[in-house]
């Protein structure tokens, strides 16, 4: 008797978490880092790999709380996720879409790209780093620490150094 | 009270300007700000507020970059600007520092006066709220607040002047702005810096301290493909083959900006060398030592020597042939290096021998591993594909290696030889797999010349037996083919005729093709593997012709075959095939040696183009792709 009174309560919540991620179209409650609550579908948040896992772990019944992102990028991030949650979307629109999205000031884009990466979102953190890539692509030095507003901490010796190592690279 | 602080500022503009401040019986503190753009052009620079610290009191003042010269006057009107008090500025510019605003807290005696028990935010916070109201600035607008500090240790004061400055309505993320960039979680950093080339990266290295660091932690382990380069050959081989030593440079082209880069490389000097894609090569000598080589970084792994081989030529062959011959292919399961155990980790499978078997290794490992099949293949490329390494024989049939578990390493055909060839060597008809969007592809290479015996007939009846736009293309590639020629015409001219007087074949018999350069690849076929549905059939997948490779480039030649997505890589074109010569057997038809058969072939019009305009020969390295 008392084995099986055991088995059942085991089997309660792992019936409630079946049943739960059976259920489509579940609103999922996150929690941003200023306390702000986002209601969202799951089909839209599990785009997330790290909520993805919280869902399948059933850890998701309450509020997800995401302490590493604010209210201002868990927002944007939300609406990357619901143009992508569809993924038979029109290729250019989508492109057009991202396109458009990424245009973001360095503040935005640098919340964007750590909140891609805490939440594990493959494709935005693909784009976001791409992003950061294009602004990298081809500039100096300099000019890469003036986009983005980088102290240059070397020493003239030490930079010196470096050029050297690398002289084909720094070349016109 | 305003003197104080105008006496003081001339010493503060100078340590700005990169001079020691001398502050007085070792007291005070300066204190700075750097920002943005505000409003009409101005730009501020710095806030400095200087302390007598022994009063407990500070000082503040507003550097700010003129643009507009009205107000630049109008600022410095009253202060001390340049380097110097003594130096009587006239004009102004728009670089120019100038303070437009000087504040100071209350002050008294040291040690046992009024402000004994004030804490020192406390005194400071008004003197910033006072700037920021006489200057009209936007405090998110400043970006950043320098301290420093004398009397009390660094990190003390920094708090306490961060407080203030909280204290005074900077908004709180201030000064976190300037450095959260330098300060990427090295993951999201590498996530950017595998989609930049190598030159790049090399850029990035030298932008601050802790993205040079943590590229130096990988710099070792190379990163994602970049833009490849062409390794050339050695410069002088002919007129120091018997001095090899000497050559300890070599050059490789860069595709993206069309330069020639030339490097200390001694370590391959007179080396055959094989590119195995991860930014390493590997490399055999006349000593017959096998070698992993990471050029740019100098880490070299040694693998198993030529002799632990299990087969071995018969006869008594130079050590000079064995290191051009016995080696064709090299392919590596991953990246070598570890960063962890900063040690070479992978496995290593070439094609080697007369009859192109397969066999692998790892480093420290004694001796190569042959891999059995149940019929004996002639292998022509290899590709390490989902975790497994397949090859394609000369007839087009795919195997898969077993080689993870502890029973004997196997082959294991899983698609069938290609129709339509039945020579088994044929001498024109070049073959390599390579992985390309999740899939495999396989490519076949055709060559066309009078020193092939065969008629690359099977390139011309898979083009004829396609569709009336395929008939077209072959006119265009055929009229293609002849402006290649024409242009090596151009290039060969003084030796073309020696060379007609020492080739060995009839040139009747093919008159279109040129003598100086006896073949040249004529086109490419691409067919993709896929799941084989027929019943019947023994073999799980087959191939299917595909006549476009979408974003992906392929490099084929002396390296591991590769697919790049052209897109990222600024200069590589997209469905294009860029391949270097690399059929070493027909190397000795040649009078300075091989190594013109090179360029890009377009898989949308079928023409060809050329990359590399230079000339690079060699009879045993020719130019190979480096990636």
């Amino acid at each position: 008797a008392i084995q099986s009174s055991r088995f059942s309560c085991v089997g309660f919540p792992l019936a409630y978490i079946f049943l739960a991620c059976k259920k489509k179209s579940m609103a999922l409650k996150l929690k941003s880092s200023d306390n702000k609550i986002f209601e969202v579908e799951e089909l839209v948040a599990v785009q997330s790999e790290t909520i993805k896992s919280l869902v399948e772990d059933g850890c998701a019944n309450n509020v997800i709380p995401l302490p590493n992102v604010d209210s201002k990028t868990l927002e944007l991030v939300l609406d990357w996720c619901k143009n992508h949650v569809d993924v038979k979307l029109d290729e250019e629109k989508l492109k057009e879409y991202e396109d458009k999205f990424i245009e973001v000031d360095l503040a935005v884009l640098y919340d964007l790209l750590m909140a891609a990466n805490y939440l594990n979102i493959k494709d935005l953190l693909n784009r976001a780093s791409q992003k950061v890539a294009d602004m990298l692509k081809g500039k100096k030095p300099e000019q890469i620490r003036e986009t983005f507003n980088i102290v240059n901490d070397f020493s003239p010796e030490e930079e010196e150094e470096i050029r050297k190592e690398n002289l084909w690279a720094f070349e016109e | 009270m305003g003197g104080t602080i105008v006496d003081l500022l001339p010493g503060l503009l100078e340590s700005l300007l990169g001079i020691t401040l001398v502050l007085e019986e070792n007291k005070g503190v300066a204190f700075g700000l750097t920002g943005d753009t505000v409003g009409d052009g101005l730009a501020i620079h710095d806030l400095v507020v200087l302390a007598e610290d022994g009063g407990e009191g500070f000082g503040g003042g507003v550097l700010v970059k003129a643009v507009d010269e009205d107000l630049a006057v109008g600022g410095a009107s009253a202060c001390a600007a340049g380097d110097s008090a003594a130096y009587h500025r006239t004009s102004v510019f728009g670089d120019d520092v100038v303070i437009v605003a000087a504040y100071r807290t209350p002050i008294c005696k040291a040690k046992r006066g009024g402000f004994k028990d004030t804490y020192a935010d406390d005194l400071l916070a008004p003197v910033l709220k006072a700037v920021i109201e006489k200057t009209n600035v936007n405090p998110s607008e400043v970006g950043d607040i320098v301290v420093g500090t004398v009397l009390a240790p660094g990190s003390q004061r920094a708090t306490e002047c961060r407080m203030a400055a909280f204290y005074s309505g900077f908004p709180d993320y201030q000064s976190i702005e300037m450095s959260k960039w330098a300060d990427l979680p090295g993951d999201v950093f590498f996530q950017i810096m595998c989609r930049l080339f190598s030159d790049d990266i090399i850029i990035s290295s030298a932008v601050c301290k802790s993205w040079h660091s943590l590229l130096n932690s990988v710099g070792k382990l190379p990163l994602a493909p970049s833009c490849p380069w062409l390794m050339l050959a050695e410069e002088n081989e002919q007129s120091e083959k018997s001095n090899n030593e000497e050559s300890r440079t070599r050059g490789f082209f860069n595709l993206r900006n069309a330069k020639v880069h030339n490097f200390e490389l001694p370590e391959v000097a007179g080396r055959r060398c094989f590119g195995t894609s991860f930014g390493w090569l590997l490399t055999i000598g006349t000593d017959l030592q096998i070698n992993l080589l990471r050029p740019m970084s100098k880490h070299l792994s040694c693998l198993p020597p030529q002799p632990t081989f299990s087969w071995q030529y018969d006869s008594d062959l130079e050590p000079k042939d064995i290191c051009r011959l016995f080696l064709q292919k090299v392919v590596l399961s991953k990246s070598p290096w570890n960063p962890a155990t900063q040690e070479c980790d992978c496995v290593i499978m070439v094609i080697y021998g007369e009859y192109r078997q397969l066999a692998f290794t790892r480093p420290g490992n004694k001796a190569w591993m042959d891999i059995k099949s149940s019929r004996r293949r002639r292998y022509a490329d290899i590709a390490f594909y989902k975790g497994k390494f397949y090859a394609v024989d000369y007839d087009g049939a795919l195997v898969v290696c077993r080689i993870d578990d502890n029973k004997k390493p196997r082959a294991k055909a899983i698609a069938p030889p290609l129709e339509g060839i039945t020579m088994s060597f044929k001498w024109n008809v070049q073959k390599y797999i390579v992985e390309s969007s999740g899939g495999l592809l396989l490519v076949t290479r055709y060559r066309g010349s009078h020193i092939y015996s065969e008629h690359n007939d099977y390139y011309e009846r898979c083009y004829d037996s396609d569709s009336d736009s395929d008939a077209d293309s072959i006119q265009n590639e055929s009229s293609d083919e002849d402006d290649i020629e024409n242009e090596d015409i151009e290039d060969d001219v003084e030796n073309e005729d020696d060379v007609e007087d020492e080739d060995p074949m009839d040139e009747s018999e093919e008159e279109r093709y040129n003598e100086a350069n006896p073949y040249v690849t004529i086109g490419f076929i691409v067919q993709k593997l896929e799941r084989c549905h027929q019943g019947g059939s023994k073999f799980k997948y087959k191939w299917v012709k595909v006549d476009s490779l979408g974003d992906q480039a392929l490099f084929v030649g002396d390296n591991s075959s590769l697919s790049l997505t052209a897109s990222s890589l600024n200069g590589i074109k997209p469905n294009c095939i860029y391949f270097t010569d690399d059929d070493l057997r027909v190397f000795n038809c040649t009078r300075n040696g091989g190594g013109s058969d090179m360029g890009v072939f377009s898989m949308e019009d079928a023409k060809m183009k050329s990359h590399y305009s230079g000339q690079s020969l060699s009879f045993f390295c020719t130019p190979l792709w480096y990636i």
